[in-house]
């Protein structure tokens, strides 16, 4: 399992950007949890709102839900669209640069 | 079993926001009924529907994600199912967001359930660009699918005619089931056979899904099967898979679970339009935006407050006048200057009692029905994400949050909130500090107290700093309770936004009581007995008062030499240095039994002559008798002191042991000592009384 140690994790993501789990390490009861609620190895994310402080808001095959920072740190993710950059305090406004996020 | 044909239970099972509440109420209509599941305090709610002449008896299970035993709602729904056999099980599904759904459908299939499947809010799966192939849906899955929208009723019918026909028709042996691949499947097979043995597990379908859950570490599950040997199989087993597959056997478990969704929906849905930017979506770019986001959440919640305190003022004060007169119109029924003790326990035990809960219960009702309006439109998920930045600090969830608003109306309802968090010591450290949280029935204490004593310029800041003062105060508690008995990392905080939605006349009314109804339960039972039993105290044992003594001095004569005025004497050496004389101490014994007793207490205590009872007279006899320093000083220790006997009782069931009740109390009762003798000893020595 060391391997998923060079991923980043979702902490690390910045807002807009979308990437795919690769490993979840949390206890036993937490990743049933985190399972169940659908975030799991191989699912999509994007990331709605990080501003490097405090909870965030990841988006999961369409459906929004609050992570606690601790909690994201132990996600590691493989991110898809380019940027990885270090949590910037991004604006949510950002999201609508995300892939796949045309308004309207 | 000719009995099952025309009466059957039918249980909801589904995520929370799957729109399973609405179904039920559509189902139920007013037939509902609210308990609790035996041993637990999670809600039941019941409630019958009649189908073509056939008698329905549906279950609403907790909104739960799996069926593993991560919370009590997941363990309390998966017993029900277990244990109650329910003939028809009906899983309530948000079709827009199906995947993570069928993760929990994927489960009950396991357990080989009769089921149905409601494909709830299936028009908004449609605006999301989603389209299903049902009849396909329902093949791979071998359960029959009802798309339904519950907010518009449609297809409640269609639904019960499909739960009708799974009920008479028993459901065929073998349903489709996940495959996990040659070496779990193998490891299943193993520990299936070491199963066959077990009287309980006669069914292969039973059987293979201990196994799963064996494998998955389910506390509960290997609990009451495995036997030591049994359990190092597992282990042996576990270790293997580890091994050869290279991860946690529940990691495994749930990427082939969600394997066999995704094979289920490549085959019978299709997404035309990519995922956009919804509506709801937009709201949350300013609801949840960093900054903005906050003064949004601070005026939501002075909104809560205005509803609550601002308009729920009128009703109030009507209330308050039926039983003043009421009490008018009982006490004409006796002769002028009578002793009779019925009328006394009426008038003065009873109705004093429970009228002064119940003028309470429009601000209560109104607070609930807030806070159902906030919970319902699916802003509360958004108040909790932006609480918890500042929550977190404490040691607490941002969903303590929940519990802790609720707080502010009763700390009764408040502690049953708490279920929201998921961990044990997250909950316990929000019931021990939520009396903290200046409650509804505090509010007649200060209201009471504040324009006794202080200008009417200071009555609103005086207020708020009480309120500010039980903040900080629950803020300091959960810290110093998270460094010392609750000790240990905080569980990180997961949960859904759900999308918003317009709530309904229906769902909030029926919020607003089932909360509501605690309060009024409260009122009629503890707070009754508590009042009957302190108008004992005060009226036993009867003495004859010397006849040279004016009505109300002989009145005055009587209470001292009461049990109460004996308590309250005997306890006022230990209340001195608080400046607290013994009425005092006696309406502080009353306040053990609901704080807001403290108020009708002091008024049985001064308003001996019967045409007084009112709050008006009342202060103008406490101003007389009291300096603005004591009454200070008797907020300070009923803000923080003696939490309410309700409270004790309902935090002794939640946290499941009366240690912890029994801490809360002394701790907070000693706290409140100490403090009130601290700033009762400064003021005095500054000059203030």
């Amino acid at each position: 399992m060391e391997t998923s140690q060079r991923w980043p994790s979702l902490s690390e993501l910045a807002s807009g950007t979308v990437a795919q789990v690769k490993a979840i390490h949390a206890g036993h009861g937490l990743q049933g949890r985190l399972t169940a609620m659908g975030l799991h190895r191989g699912v999509h994310v994007r990331m709605i709102q990080n501003v490097g402080r405090g909870p965030l808001i990841v988006e999961v095959a369409g459906n929004r839900m609050v992570l606690g920072r601790g909690m994201a740190e132990k996600v590691y993710v493989h991110p898809l669209s380019a940027r990885t950059t270090r949590p910037s305090s991004s604006e949510p406004e950002s999201t609508k640069d995300g892939p796949g996020s045309g308004r309207s | 079993m000719s009995t099952s044909s025309s009466f059957f239970t039918v249980a909801l099972v589904g995520n929370p926001n799957s729109g399973k509440s609405t179904l039920f109420n559509n189902l139920t209509g007013g037939t509902q009924h609210v308990g609790n599941y035996p041993g637990v305090t999670v809600e039941k709610k019941e409630g019958v529907c009649v189908h073509e002449g056939v008698t329905l008896q549906v279950v609403d299970l907790p909104g739960i994600y799996s069926l593993t035993a991560y919370s009590i709602e997941e363990l309390v729904a998966r017993d029900f199912l277990l244990e109650e056999r329910p003939q028809v099980v009906v899983n309530v599904i948000d079709a827009s967001n199906l995947e993570r759904n069928l993760y929990l459908t994927v489960q009950l299939l396991e357990l080989g359930l009769p089921l149905v499947l409601a494909f709830n809010m299936s028009d908004q799966a449609r605006v999301r660009g989603i389209e299903f192939d049902l009849t396909k849906l329902s093949r791979f899955l071998g359960v029959p699918i009802i798309p339904t929208v519950g907010h518009r009723r449609v297809g409640m019918r269609e639904l019960l005619d499909a739960v009708m026909a799974v009920a008479r028709v028993p459901p065929r042996p073998l349903l489709p089931q996940v495959d996990y691949g040659r070496e779990i499947e193998q490891a299943i097979a193993i520990l299936m056979t070491r199963l066959e043995s077990h009287p309980e597990l006669a069914d292969t379908r039973r059987r293979r899904w201990v196994a799963l859950k064996l494998l998955e570490n389910d506390a509960e599950v290997s609990r009451r099967f495995a036997s030591e040997d049994l359990a190092a199989l597992v282990q042996a087993q576990r270790e293997h898979l580890r091994k050869v597959l290279g991860d946690e056997p529940e990691v495994l478990l749930g990427d082939r679970r969600y394997g066999f969704i995704s094979g289920a929906c490549q085959e019978a849905v299709r997404r035309s339009v990519e995922t956009r930017h919804t509506w709801s979506d937009r709201i949350d770019e300013v609801a949840t935006h960093p900054v903005i986001g906050i003064p949004i959440f601070l005026v939501l919640m002075y909104m809560t407050f205005w509803l609550t305190f601002s308009v729920g003022r009128y009703p109030m004060g009507w209330l308050e006048h039926a039983f003043a007169t009421l009490g008018r119109w009982i006490g004409q029924l006796w002769p002028v200057g009578s002793q009779s003790l019925i009328r006394s326990l009426l008038v003065d035990g009873i109705l004093a009692g429970v009228g002064g809960v119940l003028t309470f219960l429009p601000n209560i009702l109104l607070l609930f029905l807030a806070i159902a309006l906030l919970e319902d439109s699916g802003y509360m998920a958004r108040a909790a994400f932006i609480a918890d930045r500042f929550m977190h600090r404490l040691g607490l969830h941002g969903k303590s949050f929940i519990p802790m608003l609720i707080g502010f109306g009763c700390t009764v309802p408040a502690i049953l909130a708490a279920r929201v968090l998921d961990t044990r010591r997250d909950r316990l450290t929000t019931i021990l500090v939520l009396p903290l949280i200046s409650c509804g029935a505090r509010l007649p204490i200060y209201a009471l107290l504040v324009p006794a004593f202080f200008p009417p310029a200071l009555h609103a800041p005086m207020m708020w700093m009480f309120y500010l003062l039980g903040i900080l105060l629950a803020a300091a508690g959960a810290r110093l309770l998270r460094a010392t008995v609750l000790r240990g990392e905080t569980v990180p905080l997961v949960m859904d936004l759900p999308p918003y939605r317009m709530p309904t006349l229906r769902g909030l009314w029926l919020h607003m009581w089932e909360r509501g109804g605690a309060y009024l339960r409260k009122a009629g039972t503890v707070i009754l007995a508590f009042s009957i039993a302190l108008w004992a105290l005060n009226t036993f044992p009867r003495v004859t008062p010397p006849p040279e003594l004016t009505p109300s001095q002989q009145a005055a004569y009587r209470l001292e030499h009461s049990s109460a005025g004996r308590l309250g004497r005997a306890l006022e050496p230990v209340l001195r240095p608080l400046g607290f004389d013994w009425r005092i101490g006696t309406a502080i014994l009353g306040a053990m039994a609901a704080k807001e007793i403290f108020v009708s207490q002091m008024g049985i205590l001064f308003a001996v002559d019967e045409k007084e009872a009112e709050l008006h007279p009342l202060r103008e006899r406490l101003r007389a008798t009291y300096t603005p320093l004591t009454a200070f000083c008797v907020m300070l220790f009923l803000l923080i002191g003696s939490p309410c006997a309700a409270t004790v009782v309902v935090a002794a069931r939640e946290s499941g042991a009366w240690k912890w009740a029994a801490l809360q109390w002394g701790g907070l009762t000693a706290l409140a000592y100490l403090l009130t003798a601290a700033v009762y000893q400064a003021g005095h020595w500054i000059g203030l009384g």
